[in-house]
């Protein structure tokens, strides 16, 4: 079972499609729907905090960003998607580090641009990408976002946890040329850098390369860190839900060009101080909300559409990502988790 | 011992053993099933199904107080409390469903989850407690047409 013609789908996208039981807690609903490519050898990469990890030592579940990811039939996908995917508004297609990756995800774009209405991200290992050529074919094969998974925010701890460290492939520089390339061929903001908040970083190194992505044409999609079990970090700390806050708040003032990194301060341990705005303004994006939930790729109304339910905590935890606006209550929460209640 | 065809109650794909009664308060879709003179109480075909494989299942209260919660269930994307079909003194919590709550998704109506001697013969004697093949099909049809408006 293997893609093309399989692919993995995230336990929500499998909820969504009715391939598995289950609902959303708060009436969530899932607008993109996630799928990773699939081999029986696995991804080469050898990433510290991954649940695809080649150095993951085997456990009885098998989870990825924190749940399982079961494997269907393409063709069942796109049948699906048709019958019951009302809600999604997005596919984004994922790439692993696998020789064929690249000329699978290229069959799967096409797949889904031809035979579903959805608009469709690819989320691409630069790994894999060799020439400029090679990221504008994923957009002329009908693919309208790229995003890039470059998870750590300073290079030393990439070069520690996804390559050299690690044994692993992975480079920071060439992941840089790549999102430049996806950029010249998607355009401006419609390429994202994921970037894994806990994996080790400040709050200053985590926002200064944000802006970094910023000002290169790419928007930062935030995701908190999650111990795999069986990983090698299964016993680091998750990033406490303040860090997270401070950093959600901070990055969507750097993409509403309301601050840049350079106007915030920062504390002696690199906490963020001062957000380079006034108060006013503050309030006024926690009231709005937006800046706390989940950043992903955009669906049709402009609006995020990858809104991941519960895809970085428990839903019985604070949530990290609100997968919809944030009410009163998880407000007034917001507030605290930022000391400005 | 299996029961016969006529004794389950099908509503659409969920199904309800008559050999017991389904707690119709808000939030609950529990079954209690007298077992001589304790009562085993489980979680229902139409929760088992709609919250989706479980990965978490606490017990929170020492004594149940009937509409009150006494337990937690959580998949990968849903949790709840679950509420007390009835008042009376836990004598044994399932451990093998505690530590394997996925069981409840399996054989809801094997998994039961506590064992509880009723603080009276009346507390079975609820209107929110139901056996009545029609009063069963209507509720979970509504509880069915709810779902899909979520």
């Amino acid at each position: 079972m293997e893609s093309p013609e399989y692919v993995q789908t995230s336990t929500a996208a499998a909820m969504t499609l009715k391939l598995f039981p289950g609902r959303f807690y708060r009436g969530a609903k899932l607008k993109a729907l996630n799928l990773l490519l699939t081999y029986s050898d696995g991804c080469k990469a050898s990433c510290a905090y991954c649940g695809l990890s080649s150095k993951r030592v085997p456990v009885s579940s098998k989870t990825f960003i924190r749940v399982d990811w079961p494997i269907f039939a393409t063709d069942e996908i796109i049948a699906r998607v048709n019958m019951y995917g009302s809600s999604l508004e997005r596919v984004c297609i994922s790439m692993i580090t696998h020789r064929r990756a690249y000329e699978d995800t290229l069959t799967l774009v096409r797949r889904f641009h031809e035979e579903t209405p959805l608009a469709i991200s690819t989320l691409i290992s630069p790994t894999l990408m060799k020439s400029r050529e090679m990221v504008a074919e994923l957009k002329r094969a009908g693919a309208d976002m790229c995003g890039i998974a470059v998870d750590c925010a300073t290079p030393e701890l990439f070069d520690a946890l996804r390559g050299r460290g690690m044994g692993g492939p992975h480079r920071w520089d060439h992941y840089w040329r790549v999102v430049d390339w996806a950029v010249e061929s998607f355009g401006r903001y419609n390429v994202s850098v994921h970037l894994i908040v806990g994996l080790g970083e400040s709050e200053r190194e985590m926002l200064a390369t944000i802006q970094r992505a910023y000002d290169a044409g790419a928007e930062a999609h935030l995701f908190a860190f999650y111990p795999e079990a069986g990983s090698p970090m299964q016993e680091h700390e998750r990033p406490s839900v303040e860090q997270y806050r401070r950093v959600q708040l901070a990055r969507y003032l750097i993409h509403r060009n309301l601050a840049r990194y350079e106007d915030m301060r920062f504390s002696t341990r690199g906490e963020v101080v001062d957000f380079g705005v006034s108060r006013d303004v503050l309030e006024e994006v926690i009231e709005e909300g937006k800046a706390f939930m989940t950043s992903g790729c955009r669906g049709r109304d402009g609006e995020v559409a990858c809104n991941r339910p519960y895809g970085n905590e428990r839903p019985s935890e604070v949530l990290r990502n609100f997968p919809f606006l944030p009410n009163e209550e998880d407000k007034a929460l917001i507030r605290q988790h930022l000391g400005l209640a | 011992m299996e029961l016969k065809a006529k004794q389950v109650l099908k509503v659409k794909e969920y199904e309800f053993p008559l050999d017991r009664l389904y707690y119709k308060g808000r939030n609950a879709h529990l079954w209690v099933k007298r077992e001589g003179e304790s009562v085993l109480i489980g979680i229902d075909a139409f929760l088992a199904e709609s919250a989706g494989y479980l990965n978490y299942l606490s017990i929170t209260a020492e004594k149940l107080e009937k509409g009150e919660a006494f337990a937690n269930v959580e998949s990968a994307k849903f949790v709840s409390k679950l509420y007390s079909p009835v008042s009376g003194e836990i004598l044994e919590i399932n451990q093998e469903v505690i530590e394997n709550p996925r069981l409840i998704n399996e054989s809801p109506y094997e998994a039961w989850i506590v064992r509880v001697k009723p603080a009276s013969e009346d507390v079975l004697k609820q209107e929110d407690l139901l056996s009545d093949r029609e009063k069963l099909t209507a509720w979970i049809e509504e509880e069915i047409a709810r779902l899909e408006e979520e």
